[in-house]
């Protein structure tokens, strides 16, 4: 698994200006310009792969919100897998008012809006752990 | 720069030595972070004891472009028969490495410690709540035994699929 994020973003400012972001570098959630943000986009690095483009309309008082969920084994079903890194999700919304409204994507193309805990990420770390585990008892 | 994590094992007083990063562990009747066949072998749990406790913790070998935040820990639900594995979760306090205030791996019986098999993904455990951003920063610990009854069968303990994940930001 690469160690980069799949996406980066693009703002849209309320003044109507489009603003390229990478989501890896420090400092990129400048308070000002996300308090600006009328529209946040996902865009997916590789668009031949199945990441989703992903658009975001923040309504009038909230700021956008963007987080990565890393998921990995802590212990496998072969010897040498602890740490071994699953894959990654992200999820992206809307604040007010104290509450958090997300939406989430995942490497399947899969997405889940509207949660804190999405079940497509549990279903997809479950999915995969088994596939490691026919795999392995397959000798590949 | 994305985040990168590995996990280390910590052993000694207070669980205060730090290893390598580390891609295995092994549940043996001795306090090491070495992880080999050798080491199981030289080291075998008696059935009906503990195996040392397995003190985790997360390290941040690259720092985030903001926080780390939210781990949390899960099984499948269940194990070998007659083989407890024991999980006690967000131990002493996170921050520079190696952290502070766990204790020395022994083969006594963990206290305030849970059946690891009760936290799946329906109800995971959480690891940390607390967030880090700081390169070497580590985690809470996570502690792990492996209590084999006296009915558990001879050899090598059925491996486990154990699952963590984290927020970043």
């Amino acid at each position: 698994m690469t160690d980069t994020f799949a996406y980066w973003a693009e703002l849209q400012l309320n003044d109507g200006s489009l603003v390229s972001i990478d989501l890896e570098q420090h400092g990129w959630a400048e308070p000002n310009r996300l308090a600006s943000t009328r529209v946040f986009t996902l865009v997916p690095k590789d668009t031949a792969s199945r990441w989703p483009f992903v658009r975001i309309h923040i309504p009038e008082g909230a700021k956008p919100i963007f987080k990565s969920r890393m998921n990995a084994r802590l212990m496998g079903a072969a010897a040498s897998e602890m740490g071994e890194p699953i894959f990654r999700a992200y999820a992206v919304g809307w604040f007010r008012d104290g509450d958090s409204h997300w939406t989430w994507v995942f490497p399947n193309g899969a997405i889940e809006t509207e949660t804190d805990e999405p079940t497509f990420n549990d279903l997809l770390v479950a999915a995969t752990n088994r596939a490691k585990v026919d795999q392995l008892s397959n000798g590949e | 720069m994305v985040a990168s994590l590995s996990l280390r094992v910590y052993t000694g007083t207070n669980a205060a030595t730090e290893s390598a990063a580390v891609t295995g562990i092994d549940f043996i009747s001795a306090d090491n972070a070495t992880n080999s066949l050798a080491n199981r072998q030289a080291n075998p749990v008696t059935v009906g004891t503990n195996s040392f406790s397995k003190h985790l913790r997360l390290k941040i070998d690259t720092a985030p472009a903001n926080s780390v935040s939210n781990f949390k820990f899960w099984t499948d639900g269940s194990g070998q028969a007659n083989v407890g594995l024991r999980a006690k979760l967000a131990v002493g306090t996170g921050g520079a490495s190696p952290g502070t205030g766990d204790t020395t791996p022994s083969a006594t019986a963990l206290t305030s410690d849970a059946d690891a098999y009760t936290y799946t993904s329906g109800s995971k455990g959480t690891w940390d709540s607390a967030s880090y951003s700081t390169q070497d920063d580590v985690t809470k610990a996570l502690v792990l035994q492996l209590q084999p009854t006296v009915s558990a069968t001879p050899g090598n303990w059925t491996q486990e699929t154990l699952n963590y994940s984290y927020d970043e930001t």
